[in-house]
This record gives C-alpha cells, sequence and structure tokens, in this order.
C-alpha cells in the first residue's frame, strides 16, 4: 500500500501516516488517499476497524506529546461524520491539534 | 490488570479480595480511598474527565488492562416522588453514567492487549420492580441496556461485556432499607435468601476468567427471578 499524503501540518502528516500503516495492516491494498471511504458501504473498515484506527491515533498523538479525542456525537454519520473519510478522520486530528485539543 | 471500581467497600472490596486471592493483578478504583496507594487509586467515575485522566495515566504507564469491574454505585432507597432532583441526578451519575465512562475509557486500553472482559453491576430490583427503589432501578436498568448493545459494539474487539444483578448483599448499600422490605424481596427469588459479598465475587471472578470465554451480552441475576 502507498500513501499519498495529506499536506498541512504535521499533525495531519502523522496522522495520515498512522491510518495508512493501520489500514495496511488490515490488508486495505492500493493507494490511501484522503477521499478513501473509512466508512460505510464503501468503507475499508468497519466499527471494529475503526476502533483500531483510533487506539493508533490516539498512541501516536500521545507519543508526540498530542492527544486525540475520538469522540463525535456524529461518528457514525455519512454526510457529516469525522469517519466518513481517511481526510476527514486526518483533518479533524489536525483541527485538535491546532486547537490545543490536550496539550 | 484488572480495574475494579468502588473498590473501598461493598462488592467491589469483595471482588478486589477474590481477585487478588486469585493471584490477579488489582487496581481498585474510589471516590474517597482512605489512602491512594500502588494498588488503589482515587477517581470519581461519575465525572467522565477524571475517568479520562485515569486511563491517561494507565495508558502512559504502561499497565496491560485485561478486566474491568464496574462496582462503583449508590443508592437511595425512596419514593420518585419524594426523591430531590439532585440525588436522582447522582444516582444515574454514578450508577450509569460512570459505567458508560470507565467501559468508554478503559476498554480501548483492553483493545492494545488483544481483548478483555467487563462486569458491570446491575440490581435484581429492575426485573422485581421494587417499591421505593424506581429512580434507583432506572439508573441499573440502563446499565443492562448498555451491556447488552455495549456487548456486540466490542465483541470484534475480543472483549466481553457481561453484568451481573445481585439480589440483597450485605454491604453498606442495604443499610437503612427497612428488614421487611428485604424479606419481601427475598421471597420473590429463586433462591430465597441473601447473599454473602464473597458469593457475587465468585461470579464476577467467572466471568472475567477465561472459563467464560462463551459468554457476553448476558445480565445473570444472582438469587434467580
Amino acid at each position: 500500500m502507498e500513501s499519498d499524503g495529506c499536506g498541512g501540518s504535521a499533525a495531519r502528516d502523522l496522522a495520515f501516516s498512522v491510518v495508512g500503516e493501520v489500514l495496511g495492516e488490515f490488508g486495505v491494498e492500493g493507494v490511501v488517499t484522503a477521499s478513501t471511504p473509512l466508512l460505510g458501504a464503501d468503507g475499508v473498515v468497519d466499527s471494529m476497524g475503526l476502533v483500531q484506527v483510533c487506539v493508533a491515533l490516539e498512541d501516536a498523538a500521545e507519543g508526540a506529546g498530542l492527544r486525540f479525542d475520538w469522540t463525535s456525537d456524529a461518528a457514525m454519520s455519512r454526510s457529516r461524520g469525522v469517519y466518513r473519510t481517511v481526510g476527514s478522520l486526518v483533518e479533524e486530528f489536525g483541527r485538535q491539534q491546532a486547537q490545543g485539543a490536550g496539550s | 490488570m484488572i480495574v475494579v471500581t468502588g473498590a473501598s467497600r461493598g462488592l467491589g472490596a469483595a471482588v478486589v479480595e477474590r481477585l487478588r486471592a486469585d493471584g490477579e493483578a488489582v487496581l481498585g478504583v474510589s471516590r474517597q480511598p482512605a489512602e491512594e496507594s500502588a494498588g488503589l487509586r482515587r477517581c470519581d467515575v461519575s465525572r467522565a474527565e477524571e475517568v479520562a485522566a485515569l486511563a491517561g495515566d494507565l495508558r502512559r504507564e504502561k499497565h496491560p488492562v485485561t478486566g474491568l469491574v464496574n462496582a462503583a454505585g449508590i443508592a437511595s432507597m425512596n419514593l420518585a416522588l419524594m426523591m430531590p432532583a439532585a440525588t436522582a441526578r447522582e444516582l444515574v451519575a454514578t450508577n450509569l453514567l460512570g459505567t458508560i465512562y470507565s467501559c468508554q475509557q478503559l476498554v480501548p486500553l483492553m483493545v492494545r492487549q488483544g481483548g478483555g472482559a467487563v462486569v458491570n453491576f446491575s440490581t435484581i430490583a429492575v426485573a422485581l420492580g421494587l417499591r421505593g427503589e424506581s429512580v434507583y432501578a432506572a439508573s441499573k436498568a440502563g446499565v443492562e441496556g448498555f451491556t447488552r448493545a455495549f456487548a456486540r459494539e466490542v465483541s470484534g474487539l475480543g472483549v466481553r461485556v457481561n453484568c451481573v444483578a445481585p439480589g440483597p448483599v450485605a454491604t453498606d448499600l442495604l443499610a437503612g432499607v427497612p428488614e421487611e422490605a428485604l424479606e419481601e424481596v427475598i421471597a420473590r427469588q429463586v433462591l430465597p435468601r441473601a447473599f454473602a459479598p464473597e458469593e457475587v465475587a465468585d461470579l464476577v471472578a467467572y466471568l472475567l476468567s477465561q472459563r467464560s470465554q462463551a459468554l457476553s451480552g448476558l445480565v445473570l441475576p444472582v438469587g434467580g427471578v
């Protein structure tokens, strides 16, 4: 699996790298991009896989002295949920770090 | 490591004692511990931020959490019409939200270990619909519903979730409950007697162990209904 990166901050790059790595462990084939769907009919992981992605992101954040809060009222929403695509999740991770979510 | 909330007294303390006797590494959690130690930490489970801080500490200290017993609970025997709103809120916050917060924060630690087991606490009052326990029973009915659904949500992560619903057990929670009320409850159980904390702790130890690996999503009434 290859990653084409999401650009943006170091936090976003970290998140994209972690997500790509975990998806690779799940056997997701091909290029993972920001538009790769996570949840839903076309999603590359189920809700259990998503938890694993979030756990990995939390660990990565902590390793970098950051925090990642993966709770979201819209978690299961396919239209506005932060878990709908790799890009939306990476964006949320970056947004939290920009806001100093857990610093 | 197995985390036990409500560890300072009552069923929580009995569970801690039983698990330690079995050789398990146990971290007790209590809102008001007599003193904090390596095996007992302070945490008010009704406060999400405190549970998150506890989980963060355990994660950073790399404790391999494989079990969680949500024994923290409070009771207030009163007619719903007579119960102050603040008391009702506190019952739900500790009994139901405390269980939810603890699962939210500590089950991910189990996922990192490849799985684990959760035991929640309800009460036989849910099934029996006891007069004077409506709000308490409501908070515990929530725990039962949460147990059944949450068990499905995390089964794919190797985590089992069950719930124990004891009848009268000789703990602090029974203080102030009229003797005739206890006798009425006991008479309605399949096994018409009160139970010792150790008997409930036995069941909890079983549900945490590999011997119960085929069980998840269950609510087990101690004494039978």
